[in-house]
């Protein structure tokens, strides 16, 4: 059941997709002040969540990769940083897509904004780390990993904060209860998504990892 | 107790050498200077009120820039005398060493601060909050300065290996820190506007400086172990392709 | 809106028994029309920013599925090596 998690995530994925769109296009009422425009929410969100869960998985992993050793923690780790990498850039690029549509400006400053850009700084900071930095870099990697998740509260508080100095109003209300229901499919379809490949990397990873090992073994035993 | 003694031993040893050729104070008040040089230049021509809206910035992007300067040439002398693992191997508090690597960059980032806040003032007229209120800038600096010794002296040390790859140092070093930097920003301007919730902002900036000093000196044994330990002999994966067999 | 626009009265016939062609005012129909067409280019510009969102996401997904399946194939290769060069020496 385990090794077929990654597919069956991207199965059942599948149905959830076409039922979602259809579900947000044909049989969601427009917003009142948004119009059409805010379908568009109905994906971004789901996104927006996304890279939050997985700056957490992010830390958390390399919190037990810096006190076990664990490679498989850094693997999850790793992947869980490139899914936080993807998602992020869907949340800045499709939110000043809607906030263009919506108050025909892109970025609006909103503290929610601002702090998913930095927390997506910090993932692409631990990614350039894994991949070009030293090879004793691991626990280094490790610990921005851990700094990136504990600065998810901490950089939403600050940006609450620093928005003293440019005020501007809440832009997102409380969702319509007759919009949730559409809601929910969209945010399970893409968190099905995100887990399958989530899963589908963490076993490259681990492969890669081995492979290494085996030619280290390989080349040890012919010398 | 021990720990302290061992910190401040080390810090010693690092300011005596420094006190022989000043290399690291000079460069880095240097570079304060041209920094200051610069923005002069850049933002001279704006009007006042834009001055005010400015200066925080420029402060604490020096500070930023400054630091960065700082703590590579504070590593990288025990990059280049192989010091760390000999450090590492001694019965040395990591704590301590922690401790006095943040205690010397501090002291060099504090001294170019004493360049950097009156340089502001002179050049920029918005800069007179800063000697209206001499204490609260005086604590303000330094507990923007000290969260962010707090957490690049974390990063520096795990980037202090031979490969000496600083550049990265600027990639993970500056997102980190904007938690840090909004923050000392608006603490800033509050203070430049002579807001009194100054106070308040200083306090959490306190609050701020212990959470980040108190996670960095957690995970700077592991990530300076980690560091110093020899890279692995095994060529690595991307150099590695075996030719293919005929 | 229904301040503005008159709906045509039911009501009054004129004296040799035919009803009055009334309806709403020049004025009023053409700011029906503006209205009409400011609200015809909303919809038009949302579904254009919506298809560039969507379109966005796709892509987005599609580049990373198309990365970790040049990744498997890259190891696959990379597993074939090795399988060969045991296979070598062994032999």
């Amino acid at each position: 059941m385990r090794r077929l998690l990654p597919e069956l995530c991207l199965i059942a994925a599948m149905p959830l997709l076409v039922y979602s769109v259809q579900r947000v296009f044909l049989h969601t009422p427009n917003e009142r002040t948004m119009g059409t425009a805010f379908k568009i929410f109905f994906f971004h969100v789901p996104m927006g969540w996304l890279i939050m869960i997985m700056a957490v998985i992010c830390g958390i992993a390399a919190g037990v990769q810096l006190r076990r050793r664990s490679r498989r923690a850094g693997c999850v780790a790793l992947a869980a940083s490139e899914l936080g990498f993807v998602t992020g850039l869907g949340v800045l690029l499709t939110g000043p897509i809607w906030g263009h549509a919506t108050w025909g400006t892109p970025w609006t400053g909103d503290a929610r904004q601002v702090s998913t850009a930095l927390l997506w700084l910090i993932l692409v900071a631990y990614l350039l780390l894994r991949h070009y930095g030293p090879r004793t870099s691991e626990r280094l990697a490790s610990a921005l990993a851990i700094f990136g998740a504990v600065n998810v509260p901490i950089i939403y508080y600050a940006v609450k904060v620093w928005k003293t100095m440019h005020p501007s109003n809440e832009v997102v209300g409380k969702l319509p209860p007759e919009m949730r229901a559409s809601f929910w499919p969209c945010l399970l379809a893409l968190v099905l998504v995100a887990l399958g490949l989530f899963a589908v990397r963490i076993r490259q990873l681990y492969l890669a990892d081995e492979l290494d090992e085996a030619w280290v073994r390989s080349q040890d035993r012919a010398a | 107790m021990r720990r302290l003694r061992q910190a401040y031993l080390l810090l010693r040893s690092d300011l005596r050498q420094e006190l022989r050729d000043f290399e690291l104070v000079l460069t880095a008040g240097f570079f304060t200077v041209v920094l200051l040089a610069m923005f002069y230049l850049s933002f001279a021509a704006l009007q006042a009120k834009a001055h005010v809206a400015a200066l925080p910035g420029l402060l604490w992007l020096t500070v930023a820039f400054v630091g960065v300067l700082t703590l590579t040439r504070v590593f990288d002398r025990e990059r280049e005398a192989d010091t760390l693992r000999a450090l590492l191997a001694a019965p040395v508090d990591r704590l301590a060493i922690y401790l006095a690597k943040a205690g010397m960059t501090l002291v060099v980032l504090l001294l170019c601060s004493a360049v950097l806040v009156p340089g502001l003032w002179l050049m920029f007229p918005a800069g007179a909050g800063f000697a209206a209120q001499p204490w609260a800038t005086a604590a303000l600096v330094v507990l923007g300065c000290v969260g962010y010794v707090a957490v690049g002296t974390l990063f520096a040390a795990g980037l202090a290996t031979g490969s000496g790859k600083n550049t990265l140092l600027f990639v993970i070093l500056y997102p980190v820190t904007t938690p840090l930097l909004m923050y000392a920003l608006v603490t800033t301007r509050a203070l430049l506007d002579g807001d009194p919730a100054v106070v308040d902002y200083l306090g959490q900036m306190v609050a701020l400086d212990v959470i980040l000093f108190t996670l960095a000196a957690l995970l700077f044994e592991s990530v300076l172990v980690g560091a110093a330990a020899k890279p692995p002999t095994h060529a690595a994966r991307s150099d590695r392709r075996a030719p293919p067999v005929a | 809106m229904d301040e503005t626009i008159k709906q045509p009265s039911k009501e009054t016939t004129t004296p040799d028994g035919y009803a009055p062609v009334v309806g709403r005012s020049l004025a009023d129909v053409e700011k029906l029309r503006e209205l009409e067409g400011q609200a015809a280019a909303k919809t038009a510009s949302d579904y254009e920013h919506i298809v560039w969102a969507y379109g966005v996401l796709w892509a987005l997904f599609a580049a990373y599925g198309l990365f970790l399946w040049r990744r498997s194939a890259r190891l696959r290769a990379d597993m074939d090596d090795l399988r060969r060069t045991l296979d070598a020496r062994r032999a």
